[in-house]
């Protein structure tokens, strides 16, 4: 639960998030994978409870779905760029 | 190519040298720009694997179902050209949106019209020559869109089997068999032919479990036998191995098999250690 709960704090850093939509969503999906085998594997000396597992799943899927976002919206804009620099 | 990429940079009257350069770094760019794609999509398409998983966690089979037949479902898309790029809102909604049984259409023959060969006969010359009339125009479309760089830059096939393999496997778990066995037999020739070999084992798998579902004796030991031997082949000696040899001996003791089943289970074992 440490792990999770240290995992759960931490931030893409701006240095990333600089670089690209790109850099950040794949941070944001390790993160995510990261989270589900954590909840998926058992630890027998702090086992966590199916509360605290439904939330953690909640909190992967979120991640998820801002991956999404993000790369659907950053393929627009290259198309668009495309697009514009083709008319140009 | 040259003539393209003079026609892309809209050069006219330029200097021979910076022309070059100008070429190149266009060139270069659009690689790049291809290979960013190439990136976004595939982990795009392996964000939406992990949200199954999630949703499979969770308990929710069919979300995950639908989360996957919506993968395949954009993949077709994206390497058919019929969408460029996803709807920003669209993608974070698609996951709540009812099912529209995407991938489930099941081809349904044309019911035979009784009444002689000759009918028969007529619609099968018809069908010859509106296929032979539409095939220069379909070389020609095929080669138009080869011809855009949007086109060819998708993730590789192997996204393909591997999306199209988990969704036959969670399929499998739901008990929809006749699904599953047209799944498989469509992944199994294209698993031939893009020689996929670790993919035809989970396949064929997944065709012996749904075999000992069904009944179908010849049908588990044939798959089960071809999935071993292609592990054999291609030293696949690994977990996946174990656990369907697992599964082969049980069935085997249930046939009274009992020797060729403590075989099985031995190697199994060798595997686990």
């Amino acid at each position: 639960m440490a792990a999770i709960t240290h995992l759960l704090k931490l931030e893409v850093p701006a240095a990333i998030t600089s670089i690209s939509s790109y850099s950040s969503s794949l941070a944001l999906y390790l993160k995510a994978q990261i989270l589900t085998y954590l909840c998926r594997t058992e630890n027998i000396e702090e086992p966590t409870s199916e509360v605290q597992r439904a939330g953690l799943f909640t909190e992967s899927e979120k991640l998820c779905r801002t991956i999404l976002k993000n790369l659907s919206f950053e393929e627009e804009i290259t198309r668009l760029k495309l697009e514009y620099g083709n008319s140009e | 190519m040259l003539d393209y990429l003079k026609e892309r940079a809209g050069l006219v009257d330029m200097d021979a040298t910076h022309v070059q350069e100008i070429l190149v770094s266009i060139s270069r760019q659009e690689e790049n720009e291809g290979q960013l794609r190439v990136r976004r999509l595939e982990l795009l398409l392996n964000t939406r694997i992990l949200l199954s998983e999630v949703k499979l966690y969770n308990g929710e089979i069919s979300a995950s179902a639908k989360i996957l037949r919506r993968a395949l479902e954009i993949y077709r898309q994206y390497s058919e050209g019929k969408i460029l790029a996803e709807n920003a809102q669209e993608a974070e909604a698609d996951i709540d949106i009812p099912n529209r049984d995407m991938g489930r259409k099941e081809t349904v023959a044309a019911p035979a019209k009784k009444g002689g060969g000759n009918t028969k006969d007529n619609i099968s010359q018809s069908v010859r020559e509106d296929y032979e009339a539409s095939k220069p125009i379909k070389e020609l479309q095929m080669k138009e869109q080869l011809a855009n760089w949007e086109y060819r830059n998708v993730p590789g096939p192997y996204f393909w089997l591997k999306l199209k393999t988990l969704l036959t496997r969670l399929l499998w778990d739901q008990i929809r068999l006749a699904e599953v066995d047209s799944l498989t037999n469509a992944l199994e020739n294209e698993c031939n032919e893009l020689n996929a070999q670790g993919f035809l084992r989970q396949v064929l798998c997944i065709r012996g479990y749904s075999a000992v579902q069904r009944g179908d004796v010849n049908g588990v030991i044939d798959s089960f036998e071809r999935a071993r031997k292609i592990s054999l082949m291609n030293n696949y000696d690994d977990v996946k191995l174990a656990e369907m040899l697992s599964n082969y001996a049980v069935f085997l003791h249930e046939r009274t098999h009992d020797e060729e089943a403590i075989e099985l289970l031995k190697e199994s074992h060798d595997l686990y250690n």
